[in-house]
C-alpha cells in the first residue's frame, strides 16, 4: 500500500514539475492543421517545421564560424527548440476565413502570452506575442499576420533574450525573401526553393 | 620348362579362367548387400557454408564491402538533409526577420504621424 501511494505522489510531482517546467506553448498546441489546409487554395505557400535535431543539424551547415552573421545565426538557433512558420498567398481576398486562424489567435492568450504589439490598417492585422519567462527571458515569440491576400504565422520556441529578438529582427546576412515580406505584394517572379507555386 | 609342360599350365590357367555364369539369386544377393546400412554412417563432405572459419572470413569480406558504402550513403543522405533544413531555417528566420522589421515600420509610421 506504502509502495502504491509513493508511487502515485511520485507521478503526481513529476506530472506537475514536468507542467511546470514547459510554460511555452508546445509546437503540437498549435492547430497547424487548420492552416496546412490552406496550402491547396493558396497561390503561393511555405510551411516550415523544424525541431530539436533538425534544427541543430540546419545549424551545422549554417557556415564557418569566422563568418561573422553565421556565427550570429548559429548562437541564436541554439537557443532555439523549435522553429514553425506557416505563409500563404492568395490570388484574391476570400480564400481564407478568420476561423482558420481563430483557433490559434485564441492560443495565444494570457498568462502564457502577451501581445507586445498589434498593427491594424484597414485590413491588414499583425500581432506580435511573446512568452514571457523567467529572468526577463522569453520562451517563444508567435506573429500573426494577415491581410485579404497573404497569411503568415511564424512560432519560435526557445529561450531567448530582448537582444536575440534585436537580432531576429535584423538582416545578420540572411538572404531577403521576395514576396514574402509581411503584407507587402507578392514577387511572381521569386526564387525560392522552400516556397511551394501554384 | 618344355613344352608339354608348358601346355599344361596353359591349360590349367584356361580352366580356371573359363567364364561361368553367375548363379541365379546373385543379383538379387548384391542389390541386397548395396541396399543394407553400412555399419558406420559415412562422414559427409561439409558445406563451406557451415566451416566456422569460412563463415566468418565470408562475413567480414561482406561487411568490409558493404559497410563504407552504407555509412557513405548514409552521410550523402545526412548531408541533403541537413542542406535542406538549413535552406527552410533561412527561409524562416527571413520571413520572421521581414515580418518584425514590417511591424516596426508600421510602428514608426504610426508614431510619426501622431507627432
Amino acid at each position: 500500500m506504502k509502495i502504491i501511494m509513493k508511487t502515485l505522489i511520485s507521478a503526481a510531482i513529476a506530472i506537475v514539475a514536468s507542467a511546470l517546467a514547459a510554460p511555452s506553448l508546445r509546437a503540437q498546441d498549435f492547430d497547424f492543421k487548420t492552416l496546412d489546409k490552406l496550402s491547396a487554395v493558396a497561390k503561393s505557400s511555405t510551411n516550415v517545421t523544424l525541431d530539436g535535431t533538425l534544427l541543430q543539424l540546419a545549424a551545422g551547415f549554417l557556415g564557418s564560424d569566422n563568418d561573422k552573421d553565421a556565427a550570429s545565426v548559429k548562437s541564436l538557433v541554439a537557443k532555439m527548440k523549435g522553429v514553425y512558420v506557416r505563409a500563404y498567398e492568395f490570388d484574391k481576398p476570400g480564400q481564407y476565413s478568420e476561423s482558420d486562424i481563430a483557433p490559434l489567435r485564441a492560443l495565444l492568450k494570457p498568462p502564457k502570452w502577451m501581445t507586445v504589439l498589434e498593427t491594424k490598417e484597414g485590413k491588414e492585422w499583425t500581432q506580435i506575442f511573446l512568452a514571457p519567462a523567467a529572468n526577463n527571458k522569453i520562451a517563444g515569440l508567435a506573429v500573426v499576420s494577415t491581410d485579404p491576400t497573404s497569411l503568415t504565422v511564424v512560432y519560435i520556441d526557445g529561450e531567448l533574450t530582448p537582444g536575440d529578438l534585436e537580432k531576429l529582427s535584423g538582416n545578420m546576412g540572411i538572404p531577403e525573401i521576395h514576396g514574402l515580406s509581411g503584407g507587402k505584394p507578392a514577387d511572381p517572379k521569386a526564387d525560392n526553393k522552400n516556397k511551394t507555386n501554384k | 620348362m618344355n613344352e608339354e609342360t608348358g601346355r599344361d599350365l596353359e591349360q590349367e590357367l584356361r580352366a580356371s579362367l573359363k567364364r561361368e555364369a553367375a548363379p541365379p539369386d546373385f543379383a538379387a544377393k548384391l542389390m541386397a548387400k548395396v541396399g543394407a546400412p553400412l555399419p558406420f554412417p559415412k562422414p559427409k563432405p561439409q558445406s563451406w557454408l557451415r566451416r566456422p572459419l569460412t563463415l566468418a572470413l565470408a562475413a567480414t569480406l561482406a561487411a568490409m564491402a558493404i559497410i563504407p558504402t552504407v555509412v557513405v550513403d548514409h552521410e550523402r543522405r545526412e548531408r541533403a538533409r541537413g542542406l535542406r533544413a538549413k535552406q527552410d531555417l533561412l527561409t524562416a528566420l527571413a520571413i520572421t526577420r521581414d515580418q518584425l522589421q514590417h511591424a516596426r515600420e508600421k510602428v514608426r509610421h504610426t508614431a510619426s504621424i501622431i507627432q
